[in-house]
């Protein structure tokens, strides 16, 4: 995943934990999961950034 | 000295006494006012809407979350606090008056010359007092951050019980602690009067040439060693104060940097000194009498030097238990299965600036240090139990963490967790990152990454089965790794700039509400995008670009600076910002 990708990524991630929008969430989720899949990751913190953008209930709530 | 008779020292301490009188007058009458303030605010919060317990936030709250400031304001001007500031601001007319008798006495100085160079000192310091005491100054440090206490209190839904009680904390403060109001009050008091002594001594020197200063004042049991072998000596000539300011730097404690010759006067034997400096001119026999007896001046003994060090050192370790036990993740809500020595590594990492373990505890954020296997849904029930807390509360209030994360921190502070993996480590120390093509290659070469061209970049990248992994790029004189934590995991396996990261988060999220309200004015203001971040994980967001530029500042505060000058000046500006001490943030050496 490109840096741009990964801000585009973010923003709706936030419009969407915002709202709450559980279903939104889940497939962003899947997209990062497909890329890592694809291409692998920078291990340090990986995809904290998505983690650090939700509640716990949130991040409970994704597969 | 002839200068200094009985007489002249009799109004030096008479000087010393109004001085210490004043403060602790000003200082007596502060609960009273805090009693109103506090008075004022509880009754106000009576007015917020709740649903039956917890108070919800909308916009009728925020309307009178923001009524704050003038409730408060109200309560000071209809306490005694105006007039007990005025009160304190007569003590500067008292001050000017005692050097006009000093200085006669001493150097023969008329009243209208030392009114003419007083005068204007004087209007400065009290209207920089009365502003620090009365107008923006309080706003600044006590108004603006009750009122943020309050909101965070109204968007987390606290009941009213726990909101009184952080009203009750932040305003009234406890045997202990001062409430804030207090502190800073005492703070700006404190210095005012010392200060203004010491600016006029120190404008009297330049002014007329004088060539060296007797240093007074009483000595108490734990007056300095500096201020110990100044008393001693009774004259310390100007030509002296180069040596004598190393002397202290080497072999005193407490004393001020930046102090200089210039500056001796102000800042004499260091903070809270109460010394004075006078500037005098050394007559002919005096300097006479001076070079023939250079050794006059009795030195103070080794054994005593000695004994003094011994106290400090005393005294130091005795604040640091003290501190250290203040400065501590509550254990009700650290959760852990590492050893002691990793949740002390990690307990110090969070003590690196103040407000970040105040922030932990007050808002209850569940910490948790876990191995890689408790970071899953099965896994994070089994970590609960493992840490003996019996935990009766659902998984998602201390959240998971993915196998691609090596931490993470809630947004609204329920939870901030670090995954150890087998060999990480935990040290606080700094990382010589390199904006140069050779550091690159250095790096590369070390720690097995290839580097790669793309355009006009370089980028430093590790093989994996599909392709390669990009830890850091090279362009244009720039060096950005993908972030802190990828150096620092290279190097030697430390994750406390990952810990650091996460902390940042709970900063952020507890002092810019929705992340954004401060961070995103000022990042416009300062000209600055995401592609500025000083990492390529910085680039992603807001949240990500404050979090490794402290990170950044943190563990490699040299490159920072160097490399990205703009972030570094934002990650000051943020701090303060958010209301933390930008002096209390420890930087790794």
């Amino acid at each position: 995943m490109t840096i741009e990708q990964m801000q585009k990524l973010s923003e709706l991630t936030t419009a969407a934990a915002e709202k709450n929008d559980m279903a939104t969430l889940q497939k962003i989720k899947s997209i990062i999961d497909q890329d890592i899949q694809e291409n692998g990751i920078e291990p340090t913190l990986g995809i904290e950034w998505f983690e650090s953008s939700l509640t716990g209930e949130q991040l409970a709530g994704l597969k | 000295m002839i200068e200094f008779d009985d007489n002249v020292i009799e109004i030096i301490r008479k000087q010393d006494r109004t001085i210490s009188a004043a403060n602790q007058s000003f200082f007596d009458s502060l609960p009273a006012t805090e009693q109103r303030i506090f008075a004022a605010v509880s009754k106000h919060v009576q007015k917020f809407s709740s649903d039956g317990e917890n108070f919800v936030f909308d916009d009728g709250n925020t309307l009178l979350t923001n009524q704050v400031e003038r409730i408060v304001l109200e309560a000071l001007q209809s306490s005694k606090y105006p007039s007990d500031v005025n009160g304190f601001l007569r003590n500067f007319e008292n001050i000017k008056q005692f050097n006009f008798d000093i200085h006669g006495n001493v150097n023969d100085l008329t009243p209208e010359q030392l009114g003419e160079l007083i005068n204007p000192i004087q209007r400065a310091t009290v209207e920089q007092t009365l502003q620090g005491l009365t107008g923006s100054g309080v706003s600044t440090n006590f108004i603006e951050p009750l009122r943020t206490g309050i909101f965070q209190n109204v968007v987390a839904g606290s009941t009213k019980s726990d909101l009184e009680a952080y009203l009750r904390r932040f305003i009234l403060g406890n045997p202990e602690v001062d409430g804030l109001l207090s502190r800073y009050v005492k703070q700006v008091s404190r210095d005012a009067l010392n200060q203004f002594d010491g600016q006029v001594n120190a404008k009297i020197a330049n002014e007329f040439g004088l060539d060296a200063y007797r240093y007074v004042g009483s000595l108490i049991e734990d007056s300095r060693p500096q201020c110990r072998r100044w008393v001693a000596m009774q004259v310390i000539q100007k030509k002296d104060l180069p040596s004598e300011i190393a002397w202290m730097n080497s072999n005193g404690t407490g004393g001020i940097p930046g102090t200089s010759p210039e500056t001796f006067s102000i800042y004499r034997g260091g903070y809270n000194c109460r010394h004075s400096a006078i500037p005098f001119k050394l007559t002919k026999s005096q300097r006479e009498q001076l070079n023939l007896e250079p050794a006059a001046v009795e030195p103070v003994k080794i054994e005593q030097q000695i004994n003094e060090v011994e106290k400090d050192v005393a005294k130091v370790e005795k604040q640091t238990t003290k501190a250290t036990k203040q400065k501590e993740i509550n254990p009700e809500i650290f959760l852990s299965t590492q050893n002691k020595s990793t949740n002390d590594q990690f307990n110090e990492i969070a003590a690196n600036a103040n407000g970040i373990i105040e922030t932990i505890n007050s808002k209850g954020t569940f910490v948790t240090l876990r191995k890689p296997s408790e970071c899953t849904g099965p896994g994070t029930k089994k970590f609960a139990e493992a840490t003996g807390k019996k935990m009766t509360l659902p998984t998602y209030q201390i959240g998971t963490v993915s196998t691609n994360s090596g931490g993470n921190c809630a947004i609204n502070n329920k939870f901030l967790n670090i995954k150890i993996s087998k060999g990480e480590k935990i040290i606080f120390k700094k990382y010589e990152i390199e904006s140069t093509e050779d550091w690159l290659n250095q790096h590369a070469e070390k720690y097995g990454y290839t580097i790669r061209t793309s355009g006009e970049k370089k980028l430093l990248t590790r093989n994996i089965s599909r392709g390669y992994q990009v830890a850091g790029e090279f362009e244009n004189g720039k060096f950005r790794p993908w972030t802190i934590s990828t150096i620092a995991s290279d190097i030697d396996q430390n994750i406390a700039p990952t810990i650091t990261h996460e902390l940042a988060h709970a900063i952020q999220n507890a002092n810019d509400p929705g992340r954004a309200s401060i961070i995103g004015p000022l990042l416009r203001e300062k000209g600055l995008k995401l592609g500025d971040a000083p990492t390529l994980y910085g680039q992603t967001n807001n949240q990500e670009f404050w979090t490794e530029s402290f990170s950044s500042y943190v563990y490699a505060n040299d490159w920072l600076k160097l490399s990205h000058p703009k972030v570094f000046q934002f990650v000051e500006d943020y701090l303060k910002a958010m209301k933390i001490d930008i002096n209390t943030v420890k930087i790794a050496k």
